[in-house]
């Protein structure tokens, strides 16, 4: 599996994620078909990133060895990544690789899947063995999240995947779990690109994925300064502010913000929809959420479907009660 | 600099209907369009090309794909080419993009190639890197924003986290976001000019793919099984409406964020 370190160097949650999914394959793997499995985590890292102490707990998620690549500005040079990710690979022939459907994951891996000459599935939201053949089933939401394709790679190897973050929990670490961390040698791979600079977004804001409790708009709101009244509410609970895709390509909020097949997938503990009807690519963004709240005036919204709590009525009038008793509670509680 | 832009007709709705029995999308009466991102990634080589420049559109697809690649004749485009045969349907992303990387082959390899990020059907996004590492040249994804430097361009990127400016030289190709410009109106004076011009198609043989190479055939993966994903979840319903319903929603609102130590 390919890693992931996030700009502040430190290993992703979808690093630790995949490794666990790793070895849960790699254990149904022996289990059909016999023989050892090897979980090798691969991280491509700026020189900077992620200390050996941090790359060896990957272990703690199931990987058995952590191959580290190190270059300035490598993680940004996507075709290299991708040429030395195929190299390792024709060197160590895994069954099966894995890397995170991020912005990183999604042009490294067809890149090195084309070298490779293999398939690639994009954005599993499911991975299995199948028993029998032990090959991997690769299952993605398709035709915009209306449909879920399962899809298998039979004689081409490795069979490639990347996954949406979030889609499998982080089970709890194995104690005292280290991985090996090996430094592969390779030949000289040229450059591609030179990166010229890297400007995170809000530096106290991590990532949409990150965040426990999201709030979303979408084309309820009626107009961009909606989005004053989400990001009130999204403060007010400490969470992220999320879009739906019509909002998002209206320019009403950054891409970054936009949930959904075409977005981001996030699975926080509490999702706010408001003003989003709910179409099938947007529910395939967060319908893994711990608990769904919807807030939309159609009361026939499709994402009702989808909500453990459905308040039908005018987001406008709704929101600023709740940021009321919101503040009261903890007025309150002092 | 020479452009080539990488297009796919896609269904023209959001909202596919599916035959729930087979599994399988319901194609009949339902037209084709530019993927939206294809026309993104036009306009963004319109932006930047300078007198002298070439911009061509290729695709791969069935016959009525032609009506597509007209559209981009007239907005703006030079040269249209089409790769068309029965050999090459059902093909996954990796044997579209073996297509792709022989038909900018034979049309003549450009300084730039330029693709949307995905196609609003297949969602993969997979295609720009394929066909980029089949060729051995640069790659960026998630493009916003295109700038020409001496020997390539400087591509702005909307990552996760931020965002990332960094210089590819040419050749290379780029997959770019609908955040990258605002799509131009087509005018009168460029649907003449489409008119005037021919789309050219290229078949299997013309692009020298021999029997088994292409489509279904060729394609390392294969789709077993297809199923209506299930997120029902059963919402208790709360009329805003109603005062009484209004209060009970919001206390229960607050009793889950509560309950998720969200407060």
């Amino acid at each position: 599996m390919l890693g992931e370190v996030k700009c502040s160097g430190a290993v992703s949650e979808a690093t630790r994620e995949l490794s666990a999914k790793a070895r849960s394959l790699a254990d149904a793997l022996v289990a059909s078909t016999g023989g050892r499995r090897r979980v090798s985590a691969i991280m491509m890292l700026d020189d900077a990133a992620a200390p050996e102490a941090e790359l060896e707990q990957i272990g703690q998620y199931g990987a058995d060895e952590v191959m580290v690549v190190r270059g300035a500005g490598l993680p940004f040079d996507r075709a290299k990544c991708a040429k030395i990710l195929a190299l390792l690979t024709k060197k160590n022939r895994p069954q099966i690789l894995l890397a995170p459907a991020t912005a990183f994951g999604r042009s490294v891996m067809p890149y090195a899947a084309a070298l490779l000459e293999t398939g690639l599935t994009a954005d599993c939201t499911g991975l299995e063995i199948e028993e029998g053949t032990g090959l991997l089933l690769q299952t993605r939401p398709a035709i915009g999240g209306n449909v879920m394709a399962t899809i298998k790679t039979p004689n081409h190897r490795p069979q490639m995947a990347t996954v949406r973050p979030r889609t499998f929990r982080t089970p709890a670490p194995i104690p005292g779990g280290a991985a090996k961390i090996v430094e592969p040698e390779l030949p000289d791979v040229e450059d591609s690109a030179a990166a010229s600079s890297f400007e995170p977004f809000k530096a106290a804001r991590g990532a949409l994925q990150d965040d426990d409790a999201i709030v979303s708009g979408g084309k309820g709101l009626r107009r961009p300064e909606g989005f004053d009244l989400i990001s009130r509410l999204a403060d007010a609970i400490g969470g992220g502010v999320g879009a739906s895709r019509p909002v998002a390509e209206m320019r009403w909020i950054g891409y970054q913000h936009q949930v959904g097949l075409s977005g981001q997938t996030v699975s926080p503990k509490v999702y706010i929809a408001a003003g989003i009807s709910g179409s099938a690519q947007h529910l395939a963004g967060m319908g893994t959420s711990g608990k769904i709240i919807s807030i939309n005036r159609d009361p026939e919204a499709p994402i009702f479907n989808a909500s453990d709590v459905a308040l039908c009525g005018d987001l406008y009038e709704i929101i600023p009660l709740l940021i009321e008793r919101i503040e009261r509670g903890r007025t309150g509680s002092r | 600099m020479n452009f080539a832009i990488l297009m796919k007709q896609v269904p023209d709705t959001d909202e596919v209907k599916m035959d729930l029995e087979r599994g399988v999308m319901i194609r009949n009466g339902v037209g084709g369009v530019v993927n939206p991102l294809d026309l993104n990634a036009l306009e963004a080589a319109m932006r930047i090309r300078e007198e002298g420049d070439s911009v061509s559109v290729l695709s791969m697809g069935p016959p009525k794909a032609e009506e597509s690649l007209r559209e981009c004749l007239a907005l703006g485009a030079d040269r249209a080419v089409l790769a068309t045969d029965a050999a090459f349907a059902g093909g996954d992303t990796w044997a579209t993009s073996k297509v792709l990387a022989a038909m900018l082959e034979h049309t003549g390899l450009p300084d730039l190639v330029i693709a949307g990020e995905k196609a609003t059907d297949g969602e993969t996004g997979q295609v720009g890197p394929e066909v980029a590492a089949m060729l051995g040249w640069p790659v960026a994804t998630h493009v916003t924003g295109l700038k020409r430097t001496p020997g390539g361009v400087e591509v702005v990127c909307a990552l996760e986290e931020g965002i990332l400016t960094q210089r590819l030289g040419t050749p290379c190709l780029v997959t770019v976001l609908s955040f990258v410009n605002d799509l131009p109106l087509p005018t009168l004076s460029g649907k003449k000019r489409a008119h005037s011009l021919e789309v050219e198609t290229l078949s299997a043989r013309d692009l020298g793919i021999g029997d088994g190479a292409a489509g279904l055939a060729a394609s390392p993966t294969r789709v077993t099984r297809i199923e209506t994903p299930k997120i029902a979840r059963r919402a208790e319903k709360f009329m805003a409406k109603r005062a009484d319903e209004l209060e009970a929603g919001l206390d229960r609102v607050i009793e889950i964020l509560a309950g998720a130590a969200i407060l």
